[in-house]
This record gives C-alpha cells, structure tokens and sequence, in this order.
C-alpha cells in the first residue's frame, strides 16, 4: 500500500464523499431519525443517556459504512474507469466516515440531549466519547466488508436499507461488548484508548487492503448482477 | 506501432452466456476504429475488460505494449472512457464533474481549471456548468461524458455507442471533436451498431459477431477485403454488406401474420 499520508487525490475523494453524503437525499432521514431518538431519550432503562445518540447517529449513516461501493447508482463503474487505486478510494471513503461520524455526533448528541429528561454528567459523555473510539475501526471494517457482499445501487426506505440499518446495530451492540469489558468489567477505561490504536492498525494494514482485493475479485459479479 | 492489441480473448458470465469467443484485433496508433457488430455481439464485454470493469477467462489484452493487470489502474492514466452507461456523479454540475475527473487524473489545479472552462465552452455547456448533470438532455450528458474522457488529453479513448440517443447536432459536435484529437495523433476506438457512422467515421473496421471478430481492415479496403465470403460485391454502404456477411450466420426470422 502506498504510504503517502494524503495526497490530492485522496483530499479531492474525502471532500467528494462527505459532500455527496449530505447532497444525497437520504441525508434528510436525519429528521425523522432524530424525532424517534429524542422519544427514546424518554426511556428511562437505557444504561446510558448516549444511547438513542448512538442509535440514531450510525441508523442515519449506515450506507456510509454498509454501502460504500454505491453512494450513488453508478459509482463503482465510475471510479473502475478512472486511474485510481482501490485501496486509496476505500481508504478517503473511510476517512469521509470518520470524518461524519465525529463531526455529528456532537451535533445528533447535543439535539437529543436538549431534550432528554435526565441530567447528563461529565464522566458520562467521557465514555461516550471512548465507546465511539472503541466501535468505530471494527465497525468500518464490518462495513466494508459488508458493502462488497451485499452491495445496493440504491439506498432509501426499501427493505435492504431497514435489513441493512438493523444488522449495523446488531455489530454495534456486539461490537460494544469489548468496551464494556474494559470500562465495567476490568475498571480500565484506558484500554479503550489501546483498543482503538489496535483497531486504527487493523483497520489499515488489514482491512483497507482485503477490502480492495475483494472488491477486484468481485468487481464483474456486482457490475452485472446488482 | 499498436495502441491496443487483444488476443485470443474469451468471457463466459455465469449464467453460462459466451459473450466474446476467442477475440482476436489490433488497433494501431492515430486510428480512427470502428468495433462494428449486432447489440449483443460482444462489443460492451470487450470494452467493459479493458475498462477493467469486467474480467476476462482467458486471452491477452495489451495497452501500449504492456499487458493489463489486474490490481494495476495505472495504464487508465492515457485512456479516457466514454462508456454505454453514463458514468459520473449526476449530483454534480458539469464543472465539479469535470473539476473532479481531472484531479483524479493527476492534473494541476491551474490544468484542471482552465480545461474544464476550456471544454465547457468547447461543447457549448458554458452557460449550464454550474447546473447538476441530472437535469441534462441525453445529448448534453454524452458531452459531459466526453469532455470528462479527453480533458488529460489522453492517447487512446474508448467510446462505447457514443452517438446513440443523441440529436444530430450534438453528433456532428462529437464527431468533429473525434475528428479533432485523431488529426493530433490521439487513438479513437468506437463501437456502434449503426454501420453507417462507422463506415463514414472511422479509418479502420473490426466485425465482431457472437463475440468472434469476422474481419477486420481499413474502411476503404473492406469490399475487397469481405469479397471472398460474399455473394455481391457492388455494395452501396457497409450495411449491405454486413447483412450479407451474416446472412450465412444468422437465421432469418419471419411473422406468420404479415
């Protein structure tokens, strides 16, 4: 893999992908994802208050992590003719997921709290901040390899999309069980922190390149059969 | 010298349909070629693997002299793609479109800006750059197309059906932009089922039928050429010909009531 932090390329597809996320009309689920999580906030036996937060922030941008081969209906065979590595598109794609993920949910976090009836402490958004570390490189990688398998030209209210929101919560919830290991089992909330520089290398070194290469092994089925 | 040189090229999709059989052309250097044949003769499959969109079974597909591989995008750098499907992210204007095709490309900011202003007048979609592609008549998308294949001036371009769908304004525009990069070295190769273009347009011709190319010479020389598997040999356009040179291959079909 070429190790050039980011070149022009990359910046030009990072910017391209977050600016398609929101131009996309799918964006707007947000509203009604919103209202649903705010209703949540009401429920009193969530462990945490983040919790709707959570669901309703990766519900919103589940193709960004379950269907990055077809934010758009003809995107694969529009990047397959351009001179472009595809460890390099799947690399910036991901990065455009950081990049949502982190920026909104801050913004998800503060709506739905707003109205939340209980008081949120600081030792409770700490945590919430490194459950979002913890879930995040597994949960790209689960994405990724997700999107090569069961790619959709498009994305909106069909039952794949529902199929597809609901399994991205099911790897969530298991994805969560490592860091309540850490934090409630063993007491150590550091861990967290060592986990996400594990999974930041996993998801690098292993899963950018396996992605591609099935991607390269796929490429002719998902062109003509989906 | 030879741009592309394909041999012996085969694909079978699962469901168990052969859609090119043993292909076998070269395609030299500032040609214009014409890849003729019958819809579903083989002419997208071809286009579709040396796009890298699609893999071959078996064969050879050489690019400037190298043979393609598989986990190599690089050799894409000198060819530009215009193909059946409209490729491009429709939610952007035409100027973003081309702005991001040229910085995948490689090309200077100052290249990609200037070009993209330059091709946008060139085929007359100043006015509308700034608009989203989806709102483009069919013509103005395949211009958006080709603008988006030749703005890193590339030394071959593979146009699949290029004039299909479109006004015969925004044909002759295309044409004569072809025209243009061939008269400056560039390599076209075109496919199309309407034999007239290609007979009219191109310097060179492949027939390709049930993924097997029949012939394959320059335009001007192909009566002289077929004239041993036909039956006529004063032949007003290609058309003719190429009925008669696939009446032997092709059952003709009759309705009962007419």
């Amino acid at each position: 893999m070429n190790t050039t932090l980011l070149n022009r390329k990359e910046q030009t597809l990072i910017t391209t992908e977050i600016k398609q996320f929101f131009l996309h009309r799918r964006s707007l689920h947000l509203i009604p994802l919103m209202m649903a999580g705010v209703l949540l906030a009401f429920w009193p036996y969530f462990s945490s208050p983040f919790v709707p937060v959570i669901l309703v922030l990766f519900a919103w941008l589940e193709p960004q992590f379950n269907n990055i081969l077809f934010r758009t209906p003809l995107e694969l065979e529009s990047l397959s003719v351009l001179p472009l590595e595809w460890e390099r598109i799947i690399r910036a794609k991901n990065i455009a997921t950081i990049f949502l993920v982190l920026v909104m949910f801050p913004v998800v976090a503060a709506t739905i709290l707003y109205f939340s009836p209980t008081v949120v402490t600081s030792e409770q958004t700490g945590k919430a901040a490194l459950y979002i570390l913890t879930v995040l490189f597994p949960l790209i990688h689960v994405g990724n390899m997700r999107s090569v398998q069961h790619p959709r030209r498009e994305t909106g209210w069909q039952f794949d999309d529902i199929a597809g929101i609901a399994e991205l919560l099911i790897s969530v919830a298991i994805l969560s069980i490592s860091f309540l290991i850490f934090t409630e089992m063993l007491n150590a909330p550091a861990l967290c922190v060592v986990y996400f520089v594990a999974t930041l290398i996993f998801w690098s070194r292993y899963s950018i390149p396996k992605t591609a290469e099935l991607i390269e092994a796929s490429k002719t089925d998902i062109c003509m059969n989906v | 010298m030879n741009i592309l040189e394909i041999s012996g090229l085969t694909k079978t999709y699962e469901s168990g349909q052969r859609a090119v059989d043993d292909l076998t052309l070269t395609v030299a250097k500032g040609s214009i070629f014409g890849f003729a044949g019958l819809n579903g003769a083989g002419k997208t499959t071809t286009i579709r693997i040396v796009a890298g969109l699609c893999d071959k079974d078996s064969g050879s597909v050489k690019l400037f002299g190298k043979e393609i591989e598989d986990h190599d995008a690089s050799y894409k750098s000198n060819i530009g793609f215009v193909l059946d499907e409209p490729l491009y992210f429709d939610w952007m204007s035409a100027f973003e479109y081309l702005h991001f095709v040229g910085t995948m490309y490689g090309l200077s900011e100052q290249d990609v800006d200037s070009r993209t202003r330059e091709l946008l007048d060139f085929f007359d979609l100043g006015k509308k750059g700034n608009e989203t592609i989806a709102g483009f008549s069919t013509g103005m998308k395949k211009k958006v197309s080709l603008a988006a294949a030749i703005i890193h001036k590339p030394e071959l371009i593979v146009l699949d059906e290029p004039l299909e769908g479109i006004d015969a304004l925004a044909a002759i525009a295309i044409k004569e932009s072809l025209t243009l990069m061939a008269s400056k070295g560039t390599t076209i190769f075109i496919t199309s089922h309407v034999l007239d273009t290609v007979e009219r347009f191109c310097t060179e011709v492949a027939i390709i039928h049930q993924g097997k190319t029949l012939l394959q010479c320059k335009t001007s020389e192909i009566r002289t050429r077929a004239k041993g598997a036909l039956k006529d040999t004063t032949y007003q356009s290609l058309e003719e010909l190429f009925v008669d040179l696939l009446s032997e291959k092709a059952a003709k079909k009759h309705l009962s009531w007419l």
